[in-house]
């Protein structure tokens, strides 16, 4: 990869720019320091931990591993099949296709596990009808692990997407037809050269995937199956048990680190080579345009469009009393003024240290702030909210917004 | 000997379309076992699109592909590319980046056992110079070792045809002529057919045995590299291929055509009526410097060039590029004396 890097006067940091990345830092670090120093308290936690650990503590570690295997897995076939399927093949609306696929995204996870509840349960709407037009005698128990982890595969499956077709653009396609020239079947060809330079792409998407869903908390706790992150509150605000809340926090927070580091992009040897391949092949038949649309929208449909139509119509449908239209107004602008200020902050930080690793790409002060502050993806909300709440706490200053910006 | 060897390549009235635009228009040309061929035109000429259906990723709407005597594409068939028999080199090389030097090359050899493999692998390591960086991956590869490594993988399976896209558009200005030749030297040394698709017209000069010149999706001439640039076909390739002026002249009788430059020797490209008024084409090498020549023109610009300076040269109202060696300095406004050397044939174009 050619790097142009432009040439300024200075070529190292001044000194307040120094100091600034280093306080920026600092503030970073505060909370999780916090964290670990609540983590060392074990005075009222050992009788606690016995208890956790005789009852459902177990159970809530197997449920994160199994839930974020399963859906990592998930995202992983459903976001390089489809990143493969738009980048590959023209069909009717692929192109539309290529950028629907995203929306799933901006559904949060229990929204949907809230509508699934809903709907589907076994008091669901769904049930009610079909048992009373006597086509069903039993119905199946659906909130469970192995649906919150489809759930979670639909929904987080847009960042292998992403991640997998930029890939596939760049080089995956050229080296498909490459090795195709070179004697391959199609099947062949994806599986011993497009896919091998997406890999690391998918593991990066596949990373994103695992990091949401350990920190999930909403989704897992309508399905009512213990993880780790409902351990952490349920230390913090049934047991009152802060010092528990931190150790749980901390082995949160490890696991993801370790997720981090074990599929950290620099352990692989390969490397982005400039590639591009303008040219996107036709479907040889017409039968095979319709049956590639047919599954990216079936997948849209399940995973974006009617969750999304299924809110709105329940929204509509109901009768909504004024006092609840004025409180839905307030929690609105509450969301909305929550969101705007944190995209504020973050844009402008993330914006001072990409200026600043711009300008000195030798220099270690801004190098070792971004790598630093872009950790703070990794780290789940559960984490991080007892992190703050800790600092604030021992600041005593009690201001809940602002603690929750910086979470953001 | 020729007539008994199949042709390696050999395209007939091809039509190609795609959403509804025509890209390749009757298109035929034949290249010989053993030729290098290259396929020249401007950038969106349908060149690149050409390449893509001979090697099977684009499906054509009419005509045929023969490759080595078995049609590979026609409007009832359509060969899948692993099955052409062909190698191809891509523009930006598509090397596989997860696999070493050894592991790209070995990459097309799966139907030949493990011991071959490597023997073949070797002999290719070696050939292109590039044993010393077997175990090497992609990423730390200049673009030129890129480009051998690219060569060697395409080769390896001995292809029936081997294609190449731009293969010089990365790499250095100063590298390319060189490497022109040694690819020429190479290919020749293995008796291998290539069809080679390229922008510049001196690569194209240097590289190919045939040349066609790629007009809005047909190919308007395919001819010899002489022929190319000294008999060509029209006005666009003409113009394409090299400097030239269109100096406005008249056919007259018995191989002669007059212009404002006097009597010419020399018999007109294509037929026309005694006495029709034509144009010729000037190019800056039919020039040459003579100072006792009574021709005289004036310089109204100059552009040194290293070995060769480029002259304009007004005669009155006419102006015509013109060559000389560097080592006659004229300036601007100097008058310099001129002689016509035009081989026998002149290039005419009706007006």
């Amino acid at each position: 990869m050619i790097k142009q890097q432009p040439t300024f006067m200075h070529n190292r940091p001044l000194f307040w720019q120094h100091f600034g990345l280093f306080l920026l830092a600092l503030l970073f670090l505060l909370p999780f320091g916090m964290l670990f120093w609540q983590a060392t308290d074990f005075s009222t936690s050992i009788a606690h931990w016995q208890h956790l650990s005789e009852t459902w503590l177990m159970e809530a570690i197997v449920n994160s591993l199994l839930l974020t295997l399963l859906s990592a897995t998930g995202a992983v076939l459903l976001g390089t099949s489809l990143a493969w399927l738009v980048v590959s093949y023209r069909f009717p609306g692929s192109k539309v296709l290529a950028w629907l696929l995203i929306l799933p995204l901006a559904l949060p996870p229990y929204v949907v596990a809230m509508l699934l509840t809903w709907w589907a349960d076994s008091s669901g709407t769904l049930h009610l009808w079909l048992r009373d037009m006597g086509w069903v005698e039993h119905w199946i128990e659906i909130r469970n692990l192995p649906v919150l982890a489809g759930l979670f595969s639909c929904l987080f499956m847009p960042y292998v997407f992403l991640l997998a077709r930029a890939s596939f653009q760049r080089q995956g396609l050229q080296a498909f037809e490459a090795a195709r020239v070179l004697g391959l079947s199609p099947y062949q060809a994806f599986m011993r050269a497009a896919m091998p330079t997406a890999r690391p792409a998918i593991v990066a998407g596949a990373t994103l995937v695992m990091m949401e869903t350990l920190a999930d908390y909403g989704a897992s706790s309508l399905f009512a199956v213990p993880t780790l992150t409902q351990a952490i509150y349920r230390s913090w605000f049934n047991l009152g048990d802060w010092a528990l809340a931190a150790q749980l926090s901390v082995a949160l927070m490890s696991s993801v680190l370790l997720l981090l580091w074990l599929f950290s992009p620099h352990k692989s040897h390969q490397q982005i080579q400039r590639i591009s391949s303008n040219y996107a092949k036709k479907p040889k038949q017409r039968r095979d345009a319709w049956l590639m649309s047919s599954i990216g929208w079936l997948v849209f449909l399940l995973a974006f469009a009617l969750p999304v139509s299924l809110l709105l119509w329940q929204s509509f449908a109901a009768d909504v009393p004024t006092w609840t239209a004025n409180r839905l107004g307030t929690w609105f602008g509450n969301s909305l003024l929550l969101a705007g200020i944190s995209a504020s902050f973050a844009m402008t930080i993330a914006l001072l240290l990409s200026w600043q690793s711009y300008r000195y790409p030798e220099a270690f002060t801004p190098r070792f702030a971004t790598q630093l502050l872009s950790l703070g993806y990794g780290v789940p909300g559960t984490a991080l909210a007892v992190a703050i709440l800790l600092t604030w706490q021992q600041f005593a200053l009690a201001a809940g917004v602002a603690a929750l910006l910086f979470a953001y | 000997m020729p007539n008994k060897m199949p042709l390696a390549l050999s395209i007939q009235h091809m039509l190609l379309m795609r959403e509804q635009q025509l890209i390749l228009d009757a298109l035929t040309l034949q290249l010989a076992a053993g030729e290098i061929g290259c396929l020249l035109g401007p950038s969106g000429c349908g060149k690149t699109t050409l390449l893509r259906a001979i090697a099977g990723f684009d499906s054509i709407n009419q005509g045929c592909i023969h490759i080595a005597g078995t049609c590979v594409a026609s409007i009832e068939q359509h060969q899948a590319p692993e099955k052409r028999g062909i190698g191809m080199v891509f523009q930006d090389y598509a090397l596989f980046p997860h696999l070493s030097v050894t592991d790209n090359i070995a990459f097309g050899l799966h139907r030949h056992s493990l011991v071959e493999k490597q023997n073949i692998t070797a002999t290719w390591l070696d050939k292109l110079a590039l044993t010393a960086l077997a175990e090497r991956f992609p990423h730390q590869l200049s673009g030129g070792q890129q480009q051998r490594v690219a060569l060697a993988r395409a080769l390896a399976p001995q292809p029936q045809l081997l294609l190449m896209d731009e293969p010089f558009a990365n790499l250095d200005a100063a590298l390319r002529e060189s490497l022109s030749l040694a690819l020429r030297d190479l290919l020749k040394s293995l008796g291998a057919s290539a069809l080679i698709v390229t922008h510049d017209p001196t690569e194209a000069f240097t590289l190919a045995d045939k040349i066609g010149v790629m007009h809005e999706g047909s190919i308007v001439q395919w001819d010899t590299p002489y022929n190319i640039y000294h008999q060509p076909a029209n006005r666009f390739v003409a113009n394409f291929v090299g400097l030239g002026s269109f100096v406005p002249a008249t056919q007259q009788a018995q191989g002669k055509i007059t212009s404002l430059f006097g009597v010419l020797d020399g018999q007109a490209t294509g037929a026309y009526a005694p006495n029709a008024s034509i144009e010729i084409l000037i190019r800056p090498d039919d020039i040459q410097f003579d100072p006792h020549s009574p021709l005289k023109a004036r310089v109204n610009y100059r552009a040194f060039r290293g070995p060769d300076t480029l002259y304009r040269l007004c005669f009155g109202e006419q102006q015509i590029s013109a060559l000389f060696p560097s080592h006659i300095q004229l300036a601007i406004g100097d008058e310099v004396g001129v002689r016509f050397e035009t081989g026998g044939h002149v290039v005419a174009f009706s007006s």
